[in-house]
């Protein structure tokens, strides 16, 4: 007498498993035929190289100042408190308008690509960019100081994110309306953000009045 | 010249082509792997799709350091890959590729084929053993339990051509199917059950996956081979690879029509050709098999075989005995 084979579990008794081990056979063997003839998925990784996606997050690296030539970072030490495995250290040199950072190493080698130090920064001077090239035969090499995480900033295509960047995209969009007198305060105190905060509420606000 | 000169040539040519063949057979497996996961494999080496792989393959595999364990047993080390190499290539020896080629028409070739084929157990034996590698110890009493239990049901499912041509000489099977309808896998269902047989058989003798428990590299690493190093491990695997090919080969014989084709009649090198396009196909069914399972245990692949197969396979060798005897047997 021939049982059902629905019961898809092998371990019952021999003919019932045989069965089983049957659909199976035919299952697994369809699944590869059809990869036969299938387009490989392969990348010729050095000759073509794939689209790195936007959030792509790659090796770090400082920013300058595309208008005053100026560096971005001030020394702040936000990125050295966040990073989880303590791989930043910066020391800040107080100036007269703004702060520096006299020194910034980064231990490329225990880094863990988290992107925390770069939505924290508040001037957008460390990015990541878009490459994972980092192999090398020395250790010592990845230990990037700020003249090296400089040159790394030219060298690559920087990520889409940076500081500002995501805390504009994270900012939660006003009720429309729902209060008159606050929006007038709200965007002298979100001064320091991008000017582009204040564009979008604006022009929320002229949409509702 | 002297029948022992001509011998001699002829046996230098097929040995030379058999290693050529089976060289190449490792870049077809590896190709089809890949194209089975959705990639491509060897690419680089050699221009179109790396045609000059095996090749390096072999380079590198010469010029590797060749080491052996300071405990092994170091005569029984040595020589096991020839003891386990020679019995897969004398296989071939009884092997017609086609009418009049082939080094020795046997009358009883089959059964010398299954014999030697059987032989190479003591080299793999010799191979774990000698190592005094307790994983090489493990791999070769799984080959040991394995081969045994389904070198029987090999043996029965390539019987029943045997049985339908009532002969054991391999030109005398092949002559038996002359056109495609009268392949023996197409003889109604004694046919391709016994094919069936066969190729699971097969897969278990050779040690292919999913019975390749005793190669299995999540448990024993590498089995038996885990201490053998540069040209000792290349003879293993050509011994392998080499056995794998010849089962091909007498699969296509066996239930395929051997040389038989279109136009294959008046030219042998044609037949010749055929005969190694179905061997390949048998070869590529194996892998088509070997990429889509997973490993079965231990005690299911030996009920497999003692529960399932064996009884199988007697049963159907039953059959084609009252076939034969009812119909007469196929006569080329």
């Amino acid at each position: 007498m021939a049982r059902p084979l629905g019961n898809r579990q092998l371990g019952q008794s021999f003919w019932p498993d045989l069965g089983n081990l049957l659909v199976a056979v035919r299952r697994a063997m369809w699944i590869t035929l059809l990869n036969l003839f299938r387009k490989p998925v392969t990348v010729h990784y050095p000759e073509v190289k794939r689209v790195y996606p936007d959030r792509f997050r790659g090796v770090l690296a400082l920013t300058y100042d595309k208008e005053t030539g100026e560096e971005n970072c001030i020394g702040c030490r936000l990125c050295e408190m966040i990073c989880p495995p303590q791989v930043i250290k910066v020391a800040m040199l107080k100036a007269e308008k703004r702060n520096f950072a006299k020194t910034f190493t980064l231990e490329l080698y225990a880094c863990e690509f988290c992107e925390l130090c770069v939505q924290v920064c508040p001037t957008d001077a460390i990015i990541m960019m878009k490459s994972f090239d980092l192999a090398t035969s020395d250790r010592r090499e990845l230990l990037l100081d700020k003249d090296r995480l400089h040159t790394i900033g030219l060298q690559f295509n920087p990520s889409w994110a940076t500081g500002n960047g995501l805390r504009d995209m994270q900012t939660p969009p006003k009720a429309p309306a729902a209060e008159h007198a606050k929006p007038a305060a709200e965007p002298a105190k979100a001064e320091g953000k991008a000017a582009k905060v204040e564009g979008d509420a604006a022009t929320l606000e002229g949409g509702a009045g | 010249m002297p029948p022992a000169l001509s011998f001699l040539i002829v046996g230098a040519a097929v040995l030379g082509a058999i290693i050529g063949v089976v060289t190449y057979v490792t870049l077809l497996e590896r190709k089809f792997a890949a194209r089975m996961q959705s990639r491509i494999g060897p690419y680089y080496v050699g221009w179109p799709h790396g045609w000059l792989q095996p090749i390096a393959d072999g380079i590198k595999l010469m010029m590797k350091e060749d080491v052996v364990p300071r405990l092994a047993d170091r005569p029984v080390y040595n020589l096991a890959p020839i003891v386990f190499l020679i019995p897969c290539l004398l296989i071939f020896a009884t092997l017609p590729f086609a009418p009049g080629l082939g080094v020795a028409d046997l009358n009883i070739g089959i059964l010398f084929f299954l014999a030697v084929s059987a032989m190479e157990i003591v080299g793999l034996f010799m191979g774990g053993w000698g190592s005094n590698n307790k994983y090489a110890l493990l791999s070769v009493m799984r080959a040991v339990n394995q081969i045994i239990s389904y070198d029987l049901p090999f043996v029965f499912a390539a019987m029943v051509p045997v049985l339908l041509t009532g002969s054991l000489k391999l030109s005398a099977i092949a002559a038996a199917q002359p056109d495609v309808l009268h392949w023996f896998v197409f003889y109604p269902v004694i046919g391709q059950l016994a094919f069936v047989a066969y190729i699971v058989a097969m897969l278990a003798a050779e040690n292919r996956v999913p019975f390749d428990i005793l190669e299995a590299e999540s448990e024993l690493v590498a089995g038996f081979r885990v201490e053998y190093s540069g040209m000792k491990f290349a003879l293993i695997q050509l011994a392998e690879y080499a056995h794998v090919v010849a089962t091909s080969f007498l699969g296509a014989l066996l239930f395929l029509g051997a040389w038989g084709g279109p136009g294959a009649g008046s030219s042998p090198a044609l037949g010749a050709l055929y005969f190694l396009l179905k061997a390949m196909f048998v070869f590529l069914l194996v892998t088509w098999i070997r990429w889509s399972f997973v490993r079965i245990r231990v005690d299911q692949i030996l009920a497999i075989s003692w529960k399932l197969l064996l009884p199988a396979t007697l049963v159907l060798l039953m059959a084609t005995a009252v076939v034969v005897a009812w119909k007469g047997p196929v006569l080329g």
